[in-house]
């Protein structure tokens, strides 16, 4: 599998004068396809690192290079294509467009793309959504939704450009147990349909679905966990084996 | 947390501050022009006794039967005739020691030369003392002193044929009756002796009968009563409310638009305000839920907000009082000069401050309102949700979807998507460029429309080329046949027509009335009539249009003339616009009626490929008699100071309503962008650029004041002149229809294109300030 995502040595600095050091010559690679979770206790930098390498906070130094491209020194112009087209973005709150319909709100990067046209963006929409289970409630504004309705739309309208891969913050941060497990169940599908996925989480029970974990402590990669490829019947185990890794790293 | 404020929007706070100090400065001027004006009035009149009532007249007067008639009013405590000698200004000269001699032909004004009243209308000097005028010497009205830079020593030589006479200016004229720089005449003081001379050898005697009165409050009666008593009125009948009217006029005018603009600033500082405290409540409404979850009051909460802007508003106000205080006297420079110096005293001060306290009061009345929404808000409103306590909106229909309404450009849909449904809070910007054009167009339209030669029509005069007026009574018929005969033999000279004006006897509504008639044939010089046409044979007659109202007569009515004691027929055929001589005016077909002529009137048409200014040169130079005009300068000469001071203010109008707009639309769009943060920070993580969030203001920036300019610019060429019509009807100055006379480059392209470049300039800067937020900030905030 080639790598989609190549990190080299980032570092993350804040402050003018007391500066403080978030990330610490982080190296990390991604291989397309994989489901990777970044770990950590609040304020170790996790949700630091994540919108470092997906080019949405501008690193101190290091190197990012994403699907063949070094994305550190792109301008603004490049980026804003670069996540229009080729990543997607899931966030603790969904972020959604008010006085937009969530069909529209699918249908807005799409739009933009347009990498085809109305009719096929239309059609692509109604699959999607038909797949997240809102088809019922496309016409509905954001007010008039769930929470778990509107994180599924937000997902929906982070794959509807086919992104080469989709970053999560903390996704089911906001959602109770049974919607936290639907949204999980979806993100595991995309990803066995070959959606290369970055996520942010402090839930055991959501890092445990992925391939692979990393621990993050004091702005540095303390550890890494294999767990390979999920399949359902081994979810009880995954978490057992995933809450005893944490536990010896002090989590 | 203030001085975050202050240093993240300190151009805000500076803009904000800047109008309080100008709306404060401007009501504390506009209090001391209007005292100053009142007070120095007040002292003027005391001192040189201005009449109640005044008859000019020219021709034969009784002195016997005007005692009589005064003897016979209770009303009148005095009576003066004074004569006055009318001398032209081309036969006036003024010298500057050690300089060449200019003539004061260039100036509209009638001069009048007379020696000091017996008992009141004093001419008083610079002092407000009455003046005892040498021999030798004249008084010179302060209006010429400050048009030609006279001074104490120079000298006024008058000259007519042989006759020569030199003064030296020993003094300058302060005149209660012709104080203000809007009056139509002045008066140059001499000694009595010098006054004989110059009456034996120059100009004609024009007769001022004048009255003092018990109660100033019957001047109208007494001047009705002597227009009915068979007296000497070949001339304008004047009464105390219109000397005073013509004194504060200018000043009135002034004071007036200083508040009016300081009111305007007032209500864009509070727009400021509004905005500004929004803002301020979109940024920071988590900080004011998470203080309210901790449990500090409403009423702390707006207490710490509005000691801001309280703060604010109380050293706006008062650098703007103190820069007014100090400032005032270059204000009220003139109206000291033409009325009198007058120490104002404590309640100058105490007036103006109670102005400038009514700013501040109001400032602070509007911010308790608008933070008055800080108690509404939940916590749970500003912690989670982030709102600020707006009205609830309804639940908006969905409209505009994209499938149906996206043709291609998500930038251009999202843009107008955006403008419908807030259309009310964009409507501001609407407003402000429909406002900016009308500021831009009017002043310039209508300085256009009186500078164009066309305009001459509304003062009852004709399209032609060269205007001159005969007024001088001395040998007047000789003059006109003299000039006719040169007209008649002057290649230069296409054709002319003569019209002869006299004053007549009628009957109006009200009883007997006194009619100002121009006889001649219109055929070549037609008057443009608002109703009917201008008479074309013997017996027919055209009213000024409030001549029309004043007799109660309109097109199609006979009106009643008497004419060396007989009443003929006059069947009126038109009515026309006239703003001279009152606006009280007609024109009948044929020639002069009656023995005596008050002027003669002649327009003529030059031969292509002669300019009018050239001709009318040559005759003023060959004619002293008489005024002579090219008819384009006509209506700039007449109304040339008006314009002057009208030009300067337009032009600062225009800036203003610029800045005002830019202002405006900044602030708006400042508030918008702090509203519309989190849909910018989604739009950018979805990956639109800042190219994307730019075009997208542009593009509402550019809808919205497009629309603005283009209902300003409709509304400018259309309805404004039914409203100006309005105005000037009320006003009662002969004009009761208006049109525009516009310069059409200037109202289609040049205003529009320069609304529109600060429009868009003025939200491009606003969309780049995205450039300091970078995503996942924006996300974070």
């Amino acid at each position: 599998m080639s790598k989609i995502l190549e990190a080299k040595q980032i570092y993350k600095e804040f402050g003018q004068e007391n500066k403080v050091t978030v990330l610490k010559g982080i190296d990390m690679e991604v291989e397309q396809g994989e489901y990777v979770v970044i770990m950590g206790q609040s304020g170790s930098g996790k949700s630091t690192l994540l919108y470092n390498i997906s080019g949405m906070d501008k690193m101190t130094s290091g190197k990012v290079i994403f699907d063949g491209e070094d994305i550190s020194a792109l301008d603004d112009e490049k980026m804003s294509q670069l996540r229009l087209r080729k990543m997607g973005f899931i966030f603790q709150h969904s972020y959604l467009l008010k006085n937009m319909s969530l069909k529209d709100n699918i249908m807005l990067p799409a739009m933009k793309a347009k990498k085809c046209n109305k009719g096929e963006i239309r059609e692509k929409v109604d699959t999607l959504m038909k797949d997240l289970h809102i088809d019922e409630v496309a016409d509905h504004e954001i007010n008039q939704v769930s929470g778990g309705q509107m994180q599924r739309t937000a997902i929906g309208r982070a794959l509807i450009n086919e992104p080469k891969i989709l970053y999560g913050d903390e996704p089911t941060g906001a959602l109770n147990a049974s919607t936290t497990k639907e949204v999980m169940d979806i993100l595991n599908s995309i990803n066995q349909k070959g959606m290369t996925i970055v996520l942010v989480t402090h839930d055991a029970k959501v890092a445990a679905r992925a391939d692979r974990i990393i621990y993050l402590q004091d702005g540095e990669i303390v550890s890494s966990q294999h767990l390979g490829k999920y399949r359902k019947e081994e979810e009880k185990n995954r978490e057992d084996m995933t809450s005893a890794w944490l536990q010896k790293l002090g989590f | 947390m203030f001085t975050k404020q202050f240093k993240k929007n300190k151009v805000i706070h500076i803009t904000l501050l800047l109008f309080m100090i100008l709306s404060a400065f401007l009501m504390t001027i506009g209090s001391f022009v209007i005292l100053q004006t009142t007070s120095s009035m007040e002292q003027i009149f005391s001192v040189a006794k201005p009449p109640h009532f005044l008859q000019m007249h020219t021709g034969e007067i009784d002195q016997n039967k005007i005692q009589a008639f005064a003897n016979r009013v209770d009303y009148v405590k005095a009576v003066e005739t004074i004569e006055m000698v009318n001398i032209d200004g081309a036969n006036i000269w003024y010298e500057k020691k050690g300089e060449e001699a200019v003539s004061l032909s260039e100036s509209m004004l009638d001069n009048g030369f007379v020696k000091q009243t017996e008992s009141f209308d004093y001419l008083l000097d610079l002092d407000n003392t009455i003046i005892k005028q040498e021999a030798g010497a004249i008084g010179v009205p302060i209006y010429y002193m400050e048009e030609y830079h006279m001074a104490i020593g120079d000298s006024i030589t008058i000259t007519k044929g042989d006759f020569t006479r030199t003064f030296i200016i020993k003094n300058f004229v302060r005149d209660s009756q012709m104080a203000s720089s809007m009056a139509s005449s002045v008066r140059f003081l001499l000694s009595d002796q010098d006054f004989e001379e110059i009456r034996e050898n120059m100009g004609e005697v024009e007769y001022l009968i004048e009255f003092r009165l018990t109660d100033s409050s019957k001047a109208s009666a007494v001047q009705k009563l002597y227009e009915s008593s068979d007296m000497p009125v070949n001339g304008q009948g004047i009464t105390y409310v219109m000397i005073k009217l013509v004194n504060s006029l200018a000043s009135g005018l002034l004071a007036g638009a200083m508040i009016i603009i300081s009111i305007i600033l007032i209500l864009i500082a509070a727009f400021n305000l509004r905005f500004t405290i929004l803002a301020v409540l979109e940024e920071e409404i988590r900080e004011i839920g998470a203080m309210k979850a901790i449990g500090i009051s409403n009423k702390d909460i707006n207490s710490m907000y509005r000691k801001k802007y309280r703060m604010l508003a109380a050293i706006g106000c008062g650098i703007g009082y103190m820069i007014g205080l100090f400032a005032n006297k270059g204000f009220t420079k003139s109206i000291r000069m033409m009325l009198g110096e007058r120490d104002l005293g404590v309640n100058a001060i105490l007036i103006s401050m109670v102005s400038v306290l009514f700013v501040y009061w109001f400032m602070m009345h509007l911010c308790k309102k608008i933070l008055k929404r800080i108690n509404t808000i939940t916590v749970v409103q500003a912690l989670v949700y982030g709102e600020t306590g707006s009205k609830k909106k309804k639940t908006s229909r969905r409209r505009y979807a994209m499938e149906k309404h996206c043709k291609s450009h998500v930038n251009a849909y999202l843009s107008i998507k955006n403008l419908l449904e807030k259309r009310k809070a964009w409507l501001l910007i609407v407003v402000v460029f429909f406002l900016a054009t009308n500021v831009m167009l009017v002043p310039m339209n209508l300085i256009h429309t009186v500078s164009d030669v066309r305009f001459a029509n509304n003062m009852g005069n004709a399209n032609c080329d060269l205007w001159m007026e005969l007024q001088t009574k001395d040998h007047i018929e000789e003059n006109c046949e003299q000039l006719v005969g040169t007209l008649e033999q002057d290649a230069n000279i296409q054709n002319y027509s003569v019209f002869s004006t006299n004053k007549y006897e009628t009957i109006g509504e009200d009883g007997k009335e006194t009619i100002q008639v121009q006889w001649g044939e219109y055929s070549d010089f037609p008057i443009k009539c608002m109703k009917g046409t201008t008479p074309k044979q013997d017996g027919e007659i055209a009213l000024s249009y409030l001549n029309q109202e004043k007799l109660g007569k309109t097109v199609g009515d006979v009106l009643l003339i008497t004419i060396d004691g007989k009443q003929e027929e006059y069947k009126v055929t038109g009515i026309y616009q006239d703003m001279t001589s009152g606006g009280y005016t007609a024109k009948a077909f044929g020639t002069l009626k009656g023995n005596m002529v008050q002027n003669y009137t002649i327009y003529a048409n030059c031969e292509k490929g002669t300019t009018a200014q050239e001709v009318a040169k040559q005759y003023s130079q060959k004619f002293s008699f008489m005024k002579v005009l090219p008819m384009e300068k006509m209506t700039t000469q007449t109304f040339g100071s008006i314009l002057a001071s009208f030009d300067k203010a337009a032009y600062v109008s225009i800036v203003v309503a610029l800045c005002i707009g830019a202002l405006i639309t900044v602030l708006f769009l400042k508030l918008q962008s702090a509203k519309e943060y989190a849909e910018m920070a989604t739009l950018r993580v979805l990956g639109f650029s800042l190219q994307d969030i730019r075009k997208q203001y542009l593009i509402k920036g550019l809808l919205a004041s497009l629309i603005g300019i283009g209902l300003g610019i409709l509304w400018c060429n259309t309805g404004c002149e039914y409203l100006v019509s309005g105005i000037l009807s009320i006003a009662d100055v002969g004009l009761a229809e208006f049109e525009f006379i516009v310069n059409p480059i200037y109202n289609f392209v040049i205003c529009p294109v320069i609304l529109l470049v600060v429009a868009l300039g003025v939200t491009d800067c606003c969309a780049r300030e995205g450039k300091k937020y970078e995503v996942i900030k924006m996300l974070q905030e």
